[in-house]
């Protein structure tokens, strides 16, 4: 058993210098975006809890303060956590949308955050199996369509396959590192089994950095 | 002395097999001190224990109908242990299974065994509508151990141990349990899960705790 325990800090402290991280991490992926649209993002990193779920959380937040559209995909089918991030009850969801034809727009959660929500529902017996249907494909290209901006939590790449192949139908990846956790070789590894299926990578958030550590530099934003 | 936990309710699950003896055993429980009693019938599909809520609150009209005639000084309540599953949860919605009485404690149990739900989900999604899960006789998951204990109660759930557990029956290694978690100050509850006719342990419970620890946790 274990405890988990995710905290937007976009919403609960707006004006901390981790809520002006992720308002960077916004503005990095528009800036890439100027060629190339960035509308699916998928978050996913080497190894277990490096920092995927609160990056994904955050970012979408990001997007809801700029009064984006936007909606959270829980694709990490095993061990599911975004529920557990907007204290919501996981009992329906992509499951339902798969197995049963619900229409998705029944499951779908509309939080109090202006994030919308897609949870998993209940366990899935083969997820990479699920992940790589066209049922999945189509889902999310109607929510193409409605959604300005998808976030697309996943799995770590090193534990199963099913992030690699979210990959192929995503836009962009954003790569979570744990300072101090995430072990140099496993991150390589990871990004390379990515790149080898020509994911294209935005480019990496180093999560668990104490940004405090370095006041006099965040200063600026944390005076207001 | 509360109970929160019993198979009173005649002829619901496999608890009490008539009405008599649900008599019987309001009777042992007066005479132990319980002021409180909540029937606690099983709610468990697997094991075809589906007794709704509408059966369960007419047969527990009628036993308190009895109950007061015969003038015992004890409360009953109705409440229900719920085997979770994922449906659980839309159960609860339909209220096909209620909390107990009219508070927003939810009584539930698990396997025992390694086909077990996780129980972090089920405490969080429990907690996610609104209600608090009281995990039943806590010390019979053997899976689960004092890193577990402590982490049910830090996502907001509540604990309860048998009190036969408390007096070593039916073994040793659940009395051990029991004990660590009631030093650790993790239990919330002793109750008797009571099925038949027989000792509830509730007063030998109590009594040993005082003598062990110094102050009764019997509720």
């Amino acid at each position: 058993m274990e405890y988990f325990e995710y905290r937007n800090v976009v919403i609960e402290s707006p004006y901390s210098p981790e809520a002006e991280a992720y308002r960077k991490l916004e503005l990095n992926i528009a800036m890439m975006s100027i060629d190339k649209k960035t509308q699916v993002i998928q978050c996913t990193s080497p190894t277990p809890e490096d920092g995927k779920t609160t990056t994904a959380i955050n970012l979408a937040a990001v997007y809801a303060e700029k009064k984006k559209k936007v909606i959270i995909l829980d694709f990490d089918l095993r061990r599911p956590k975004i529920h557990r991030a907007f204290h919501s009850v996981n009992d329906r969801g992509f499951y339902d949308y798969i197995t049963d034809d619900v229409d998705y727009h029944e499951l779908i959660i509309h939080d109090e955050s202006h994030i919308d929500l897609l949870l998993t529902g209940r366990h899935f017996s083969f997820p990479h199996i699920v992940l790589e249907s066209h049922k999945t494909l189509d889902l999310v290209e109607k929510l193409r369509q409605e959604y300005e901006y998808i976030i697309v939590d996943s799995p770590p790449v090193l534990s199963v396959n099913d992030s690699t192949i979210i990959s192929n139908f995503v836009d962009g990846i954003v790569y979570v590192i744990a300072y101090n956790k995430t072990k140099k070789e496993d991150a390589k590894i990871a990004l390379s089994q990515l790149q080898k299926n020509n994911a294209r990578i935005l480019g990496t958030v180093f999560a668990n950095v104490d940004v405090r550590k370095n006041k006099s530099y965040y200063s600026y934003h944390t005076e207001k | 002395m509360i109970d929160i936990h019993t198979h009173i309710l005649p002829q619901v699950d496999d608890g009490s097999p008539n009405l008599e003896t649900s008599i019987f055993m309001i009777e042992e429980a007066v005479k132990s001190g319980v002021t409180d009693l909540f029937c606690t019938p099983h709610f468990y599909r697997l094991k075809n224990y589906r007794s709704s809520f509408s059966h369960n609150q007419a047969v527990f009209n009628e036993l308190q109908t009895v109950v007061q005639a015969k003038g015992y000084p004890i409360r009953l309540y109705l409440g229900s242990e719920i085997f979770y599953t994922i449906e659980t949860i839309q159960d609860l919605r339909d209220k096909t299974v209620i909390p107990l009485g009219q508070s927003k404690l939810v009584l539930l149990e698990f396997s025992t065994g390694d086909d077990h739900e996780d129980l972090g989900e089920a405490i969080h999604n429990v907690r996610s509508l609104g209600f608090i899960p009281v995990m039943a006789h806590m010390e019979r998951y053997r899976y689960a151990g004092d890193k577990d204990w402590a982490i049910v109660k830090k996502m907001g759930a509540l604990i309860q141990v048998n009190a036969a557990s408390v007096l070593g029956i039916p073994n040793r290694s659940y009395q051990k349990k029991v004990l660590k978690m009631i030093k650790q100050g993790l239990v919330d509850f002793v109750a008797s899960d009571i099925h038949q006719f027989r000792s509830n342990h509730l007063l030998e419970a109590s009594l040993m705790i005082q003598k062990k620890f110094g102050f009764s946790m019997v509720e």
